[in-house]
């Protein structure tokens, strides 16, 4: 049992070195102990709280249903946030109002139950959050912004090369075409390093959500498959697709473009001959792997470790290939916001497995 | 194919290349003819008076007044001239935004020119058109979870007292109504997802139009029209 008798209790040593306001009261909801936290917070001294009825510390307006709530908690006590998510309000000798983090604990003493509240001044962490709020609010509007005002004059440019290369304006030299060709390869580059940026903010933004829905694992790599089917032309490589039957949930959209991008990988670095396996397969606890193996060129240990950082491009991808080594990084924001995670195995000459984890979200799905 | 037969289409853009590239993808088909273009809202408001197009393709960010605005009042005055939104913005702001305009079909700009025509040919004939990409955004909007909602159902398995509730988002759309956006959304014709629902072609159009009507009044599109006027997005 705790002895609050004497100031050489070890307890009232130590709540008063606490670095946040500790306030105990009785069952009454008198104040009974303070420690030398809440003086410097409060800016009331110990004697002028000692005796009062802990709603002194509280804006005038919200001290009646508090102590409500107060006797609400005495009749069962346990320890407990109070009013987690809400925003509490405390009030200083001065008036002045700020927000507050309060815990609640019951404690034996030689009192008899009394009631412990850690009181935390989040007033810096309640600014920082509102500045961080504030920015993220205006980067998702720079953001609409740029998206428009980057992608209008390139899809501008992309129709009126093709009607020019048409002959829709006059008929062109070889050398106008070639040109014009180039003009369209550059413009195309650019546009999907746009698009590929411009997902990274979209993902990493408050306010995209997922649209998670029933998924059929059969439908969903095969439609990845056939979206990457050209990317296929001239080579002889095969996709297997090992036969599942089962159903999860996620966002398919995302899911898709997650899987077609590790396949466009898997393609990039099998030389032209060579087979990827595409696998999915449900766990007892519902989570759901997806894999995508190749026989491919692999990569070092060095190189998987930064795999899946933003504008990572492996020494082995040339600039032919046309990567924005963005692929990986937003593969990696999609299923991270799924919950889930992605890793790698490789060996160098040997050849690549990526797999991605989904979490079971069935309760989440609309 | 005879001269009266063509569409009347009127293109409101404020970028001069995509306003060009856009007229010459359109004229390419015989039944189609630009007889006027804008860059500014007001403008277009004015010519559709002057004009009477048979239909409009309309951007959002304008000179002016922006195209939610412009295609409001002229369909106030002119209810038998078609709108189209053509949007080179990509943001679910202001997709869901544009729906306010009741307008009577919605594209994005990546758009193929094969799908346009297919929009502007069943638009003209008094249907309602919403494009996979726009339905997609909508079902996003109106369906989507949080991000940080879904990452907090990692952390929380221990949780005593489940914070995920499953809440019942306030939509606008009856289930049938949704099955016909999710079908949109998959790419399915009309047709097909008559076939699939087991409806006719006429129920399937009167379920798009019901669910552009409901959209374009919905609180949640108008909150996007005022955050989209509100943020700083420069028309």
């Amino acid at each position: 049992m705790l002895n609050l008798q004497s100031k050489e209790s070890n307890f009232i040593k130590l709540i008063d070195v606490i670095p946040d306001a500790i306030v105990i009261v009785g069952s009454d909801g008198k104040i009974k102990h303070t420690n030398s936290k809440t003086e410097e917070i409060f800016g009331y001294k110990a004697e002028e709280l000692l005796g009062n009825e802990l709603e002194i510390l509280l804006p005038s307006r919200l001290r009646h249903k508090h102590v409500k709530h107060r006797e609400g908690y005495s009749s069962k006590p346990v320890s407990r946030p109070m009013g987690s998510g809400l925003n509490l309000l405390a009030r200083k000798k001065d008036g002045t109002e700020f927000p507050v983090d309060i815990m609640l604990s019951p404690i034996e003493t030689n009192e008899g139950k009394l009631i412990m509240s850690v009181v935390r001044d989040i007033t810096m962490l309640k600014q920082r959050e509102d500045e961080i709020k504030r920015k993220s609010k205006q980067l998702e509007d720079l953001v609409s912004t740029l998206t428009h005002d980057l992608k209008t004059p390139l899809l501008g440019a992309e129709v009126s090369f093709k009607h020019l290369l048409e002959g829709y304006f006059g008929k062109l030299t070889e050398q106008q075409k070639e040109i014009i060709n180039l003009l369209i390869q550059g413009n195309s580059g650019t546009l999907r390093l746009v698009n590929n940026l411009l997902s990274v903010f979209k993902y990493e933004s408050e306010s995209y959500r997922l649209l998670l829905e029933e998924i059929d694992i059969s439908e969903l790599l095969e439609k990845a498959v056939n979206a990457i089917k050209p990317l296929l032309n001239g080579k002889d490589i095969s996709i297997k697709i090992p036969k599942i039957n089962f159903k999860f949930t996620g966002d398919a959209f995302e899911l898709e473009r997650v899987i077609i991008n590790l396949l466009s990988n898997s393609i990039k670095f099998t030389n032209d001959k060579g087979t990827i396996e595409l696998k999915g397969i449900k766990n007892e606890d519902g989570n759901v792997i997806i894999s995508i193996e190749d026989h491919g060129k692999g990569m070092s240990k060095d190189e998987i470790s930064s795999l899946f950082e933003r504008f990572w491009q492996s020494a082995k991808s040339s600039a032919s290939y046309n990567s924005t080594g963005l692929g990986l990084y937003l593969c990696k924001q999609i299923v991270e916001a799924h919950g889930g995670k992605i890793w790698v195995e490789s060996e160098p000459e040997k050849g690549t497995i990526v797999s991605f984890e989904i979490p079971e979200l069935t309760h989440l799905k609309y | 194919m005879t001269e009266t037969k063509k569409i009347k289409l009127m293109l409101v853009e404020d970028h001069a290349l995509t306003r060009i590239g856009l007229k010459v993808s359109l004229e390419k088909y015989s039944n189609l003819e630009v007889i006027a273009e804008t860059e500014n809202g007001k403008k277009a408001v004015e010519l559709a008076n002057e004009n009477k197009p048979d239909l409009i393709i309309m951007d959002i960010g304008l000179v002016e007044m922006d195209g939610i605005e412009a295609t409001k009042q002229i369909k106030e005055k002119n209810p038998t001239i078609k709108v189209i939104m053509l949007t080179s913005h990509e943001g679910e702001r202001e997709i869901m935004a544009s729906l306010a305009s009741g307008a009577d079909g919605y594209c994005l700009k990546d758009t193929s020119p094969e799908q346009l025509y297919k929009a502007i040919e069943s638009v003209n004939e008094g249907n309602a058109w919403l494009s996979s990409q726009v339905a997609e955004k909508v079902l996003r909007n109106y369906y989507g979870k949080d991000i940080s909602q879904i990452k907090q159902n990692g952390t929380s398995h221990n949780h005593s007292t489940p914070i995920l509730q499953n809440k019942i988002p306030v939509v606008p759309l009856s289930e049938r109504e949704l099955e016909v956006l999710k079908l949109i959304v998959d790419g399915k014709s009309n047709q097909e997802i008559g076939e699939k629902l087991f409806i006719t072609l006429a129920t399937v159009k009167t379920h798009v139009r019901s669910i552009l009507n409901k959209l374009s009044v919905d609180d949640r599109t108008q909150a996007a029209v005022k955050a989209m006027r509100e943020g700083i997005v420069t028309f």
